[in-house]
């Protein structure tokens, strides 16, 4: 099933957190919460967190994995890893051209 | 904890089922850190009721397609409600709208006359001391035929007469013998959107009665005892709006003075103009009728198993339907637009409705809400018969 985290709407933002986070390895819900926070500065509400998971796992971007008690981990699947690597080497072609206009007609203190 | 169980009740029970444990170990560690305050609370309901639309089909595409279709029936089934609601009171409010230059060409004829000698010169009579004393020397007689009688009338004759007779007097008759209706494009738009709004109506009560009737030959897996409180709802709802009917009929052919005609007017408010069965009893009764068969509808579709040929069905109606509406919203913008050139002060003349408001406002509210109804039913039509074909 193709799919693009265009597809999820105003979650694609968080979608693209929790895929970046689950890139080095499984985590649960709460652990994917602190590292996003880590790394991004972003602090994902639990809602969001769990309307975002839900549609990564309808379009087979993550699966999730056996219970650990209360908590159950998440890693991220072949093809969720394909669509993020498209996904952010788009957003760096964005960020690549943004910065480098800025350089040239702006001074940004 | 007995908050985090709180939280989790947004989220409808299939969601639950799936995530509820896992998710209220995120809510527990959250609270525990600190981090639970109105912001959170705030998310969790937002999302948890997105969560239930997206469950009985309201948005987005997660739920089955029967289910999407059925959540498109529902709120055709109420948008239409809502439109020919709004399509009633405007045909209720507008009632004499084609007199209304004849008003304006008496009301101008009848201001002059007013103010003119004669009808000074007429109250200057009828009050006069001998003038009096003739009438209640005619009363005294108890007899439409006694000469008191007789000296009495040739007294009133005479002080009409002078009345009518003057240059404004026969002006004033001459604008009641010659009074101009709205006629041409008007009456032939009025009468495009009335028979539009009946086709609609017909069509709508012809939906709801094939449906019901459906139902109740079990022809689609459901319990009986499920059906029995949407039916008497619906039941309800018709016999409350045929009580209304009658009860708005039953006022208006009561003459005045008979039994039954003190309700007519509740003295006790604005000075007798208030009038207890059109403006309180029918409206009350034709609204109770609307709110039962909106509910009693949305609960007869949401638990009857249609299959996706009836889906189609419904969703072909609600094409048909969208464009019925699209005809009475043209007709209508179409008949004020002309009428406003006709009879410029209908649209903003007070003397109109029972409440006394001018036409305009009613008529802007009522455009608004058939309007956004009908883009709720074209739309909505059109995601029905998607999901249909995505089945």
């Amino acid at each position: 099933m193709k799919a693009n985290l265009g597809g999820l709407g105003h979650y694609a933002g968080p979608a693209t957190l929790i895929l970046s986070s689950l890139a080095d390895g499984p985590k649960h819900g709460y652990a994917l919460m602190q590292d996003i926070d880590a790394f991004s500065g972003v602090q994902l509400q639990p809602g969001t967190l769990y309307g975002a998971i839900q549609r990564l796992e309808q379009q087979g971007l993550i699966e999730s994995l056996a219970e650990e008690g209360r908590r159950r981990p998440y890693r991220m699947t072949a093809h969720g890893a394909v669509v993020l690597q498209d996904h952010l080497k788009a957003q760096t072609q964005v960020s690549e051209v943004g910065l480098h206009r800025l350089s040239i007609g702006w001074t940004v203190a | 904890m007995a908050r985090v169980a709180r939280l989790l009740h947004w989220y409808p029970r299939e969601w639950r089922e799936r995530y509820g444990e896992e998710f209220e170990a995120v809510l527990s560690s959250s609270l525990s850190d600190g981090k639970g305050g109105f912001r959170l609370s705030f998310n969790v309901a937002r999302e948890g009721t997105v969560a239930r639309l997206e469950s009985m089909g309201l948005v987005g595409n997660s739920a089955p397609p029967l289910e999407r279709a059925r959540a498109s029936v529902m709120t055709i089934y109420l948008s239409m409600l809502g439109f020919l609601t709004s399509a009633a009171v405007l045909a209720f409010y507008d009632k004499g709208w084609q007199r209304a230059p004849a008003l304006e060409s008496m009301n101008k004829a009848g201001q002059i006359f007013g103010h003119s000698k004669a009808v000074h010169v007429f109250d200057r009579l009828v009050t006069s001391v001998t003038y009096r004393r003739l009438e209640l020397a005619a009363d005294r007689s108890h007899n439409g035929n006694s000469a008191a009688w007789r000296v009495f009338e040739k007294h009133q004759t005479r002080a009409f007469n002078t009345l009518h007779n003057s240059p404004a007097g026969q002006a004033f008759q001459h604008a009641e013998h010659n009074l101009h209706f709205v006629s041409g494009a008007p009456v032939v738009l009025n009468d495009v959107g009335h028979g539009a709004t009946i086709v609609a109506i017909t069509l709508l009560v012809g939906a709801l009665t094939f449906v019901v009737a459906s139902a109740t030959r079990l022809r689609w897996r459901v319990d009986r005892k499920q059906l029995l409180v949407p039916l008497s709802l619906l039941s309800v709802s018709a016999t409350v709006f045929v009580i209304g009917i009658i009860a708005y009929q039953a006022f208006q052919n009561i003459p005045l003075g008979q039994p039954g005609s003190e309700w007519m007017t509740v003295k006790w408010m604005l000075a007798g103009n208030f009038r207890f069965w059109p403006v309180v009893i029918f409206p009350s009764c034709v609204m109770a009728s609307v709110v039962l068969a909106a509910v009693g509808g949305v609960i007869l579709l949401r638990r009857v198993d249609f299959p996706p040929r009836m889906f189609r069905l419904q969703g072909a109606l609600a094409v048909v339907s969208a464009g019925i509406l699209c005809v009475v919203l043209i007709s209508t913008l179409s008949w004020v637009t002309v009428l406003s050139e006709q009879a410029p002060d209908f649209l903003t003349s007070r003397d109109g409705g029972v409440f006394g408001t001018s036409f305009l406002p009613v008529f802007l509210v009522a455009m608004v809400v058939m309007i956004g109804t009908s883009w709720l039913v074209v739309t909505w039509s059109a995601r029905c018969l998607r999901s249909i074909r995505t089945d």
